[in-house]
């Protein structure tokens, strides 16, 4: 196991049914490919109903990263685990709509905060 | 001869300030209107650095033209703030190579116009854009995680940008779940204006905020229609009432009658 994937695990969590990934600033395009495979990998072999990918930390959005995390997040989807992208800032909110992307808000759904995004799947949990 | 003196007398009495320095920035001549406007006599300027006797924004300083023109021998101009008797001005300032026959240069002609009030002028326009800018955006917070903006005019790409960053803002702000748009005072949407909508509508999206749009006139949805518009992303509503009830919806509110 390289160090990079032993990084992976520490982001990927898990809290009661739910899984939450944070997701770190200036993750390179090899990066990226792994922090899905994991997430999809996880999402497959731990029983969850939701899970959670906080891009706080993140400042840049790309239509790389952008279309990566929406295929990861229709993979999810598959599995039957709703997905909800939160910590977006407004300045990478803007620059994403400025690049020419195009959120496909049915494959995810979105919260400010993790907080927000936690009690939104507690929702769909409740319904 | 005389020839020569009325070159002279034409070079002093121009009322434009003008002066001549050689290579090393040590000044060779000052008209009359330059010695006036910085109040001293020939006699304490000429041979003197100019820098000791100018001391505008750019002397001693690498924006300096005079020096740039030096380096390249070509006319260079910008502009500066200039200390005078007449307090602070701006000025824009042209350095000229001056060239002897061969062609080397020997040393710098500056002059300069007073810019002042134009100066001053653009920096009220500048102000004002500002207040604009804010008038065009008022973002009021109409219940716990309710926004609504009302918009007037006429938009455009950038004052779509600009209500786009706003809304993004308060709605980080104020935690915000629904944010109504109301467009009651656009007086025409076409195709731009409506892409800039959706685009919005799928920015607050992202934040996790509704964007309901509403003030819709019969004028309005008639043109997206005969445009063929696709507004089908966009929850739109008539009137501002409607677009609140259905934002206490979301937010999980109702609005009952009180009983007596």
């Amino acid at each position: 196991m390289s160090g990079a994937t032993l990084d992976l695990n520490s982001s990927v969590t898990q809290i009661g049914g739910s899984m939450i990934v944070t997701l770190s600033d200036n993750m390179t395009d090899e990066r990226i490919h792994e922090i899905s495979d994991v997430i999809i990998q996880k999402a497959y072999e731990s029983d969850i109903a939701g899970a959670v990918l906080n891009f706080a930390m993140v400042s840049m959005i790309d239509t790389y990263i952008y279309k990566t995390f929406e295929q990861v997040s229709r993979a999810l989807t598959l599995f039957g685990v709703k997905v909800v992208w939160v910590g977006l800032s407004p300045g990478v909110v803007c620059a994403m709509i400025d690049c020419g992307i195009e959120p496909d808000c049915t494959v995810m759904s979105t919260a400010l905060t993790l907080e927000q995004g936690l009690e939104a799947l507690e929702e769909t949990k409740g319904r | 001869m005389a020839a020569l003196k009325l070159k002279e007398q034409i070079l002093e009495q121009i009322p434009t300030p003008v002066m001549a320095v050689d290579k090393d920035l040590r000044l060779l001549y000052m008209n009359k209107s330059s010695l006036e406007l910085l109040g001293k006599s020939e006699a304490d300027v000429i041979g003197k650095q100019c820098y000791d006797v100018v001391h505008s924004s750019h002397c001693g300083t690498k924006s300096c033209c005079m020096l740039k023109s030096l380096e390249t021998g070509e006319t260079c101009s910008d502009r500066a703030e200039l200390p005078t008797r007449n307090g602070m001005t701006v000025v824009e300032y042209y350095a000229v190579p001056l060239k002897d026959e061969e062609g080397n240069v020997i040393g710098g002609l500056e002059f300069a116009v007073d810019i002042t009030a134009q100066a001053q002028y653009e920096e009220r326009l500048r102000e004002q854009n500002q207040t604009i800018r804010l008038m065009s955006t008022p973002t009021i917070k109409l219940w716990e995680g309710v926004l609504v903006l009302p918009v007037v005019g006429v938009i455009d790409s950038m004052r779509a940008q600009n209500m786009m960053e706003t809304m993004l803002n308060r709605i980080v702000e104020t935690y915000s779940k629904v944010i109504i748009l109301d467009i009651q005072g656009v007086a025409a949407v076409d195709t731009a204006v409506a892409n800039h909508l959706i685009k919005i509508t799928k920015a607050t999206k992202l934040l996790g905020c509704e964007c309901i749009l509403s003030g819709i006139s019969p004028a309005v949805a008639q043109t997206i229609i005969n445009l063929g518009i696709d507004m089908n992303a966009i929850k739109t509503k008539s009137t501002l009432s409607d677009a609140l009830l259905e934002a206490l919806e979301i937010i999980d509110l109702e609005v009952t009658q009180k009983q007596r």
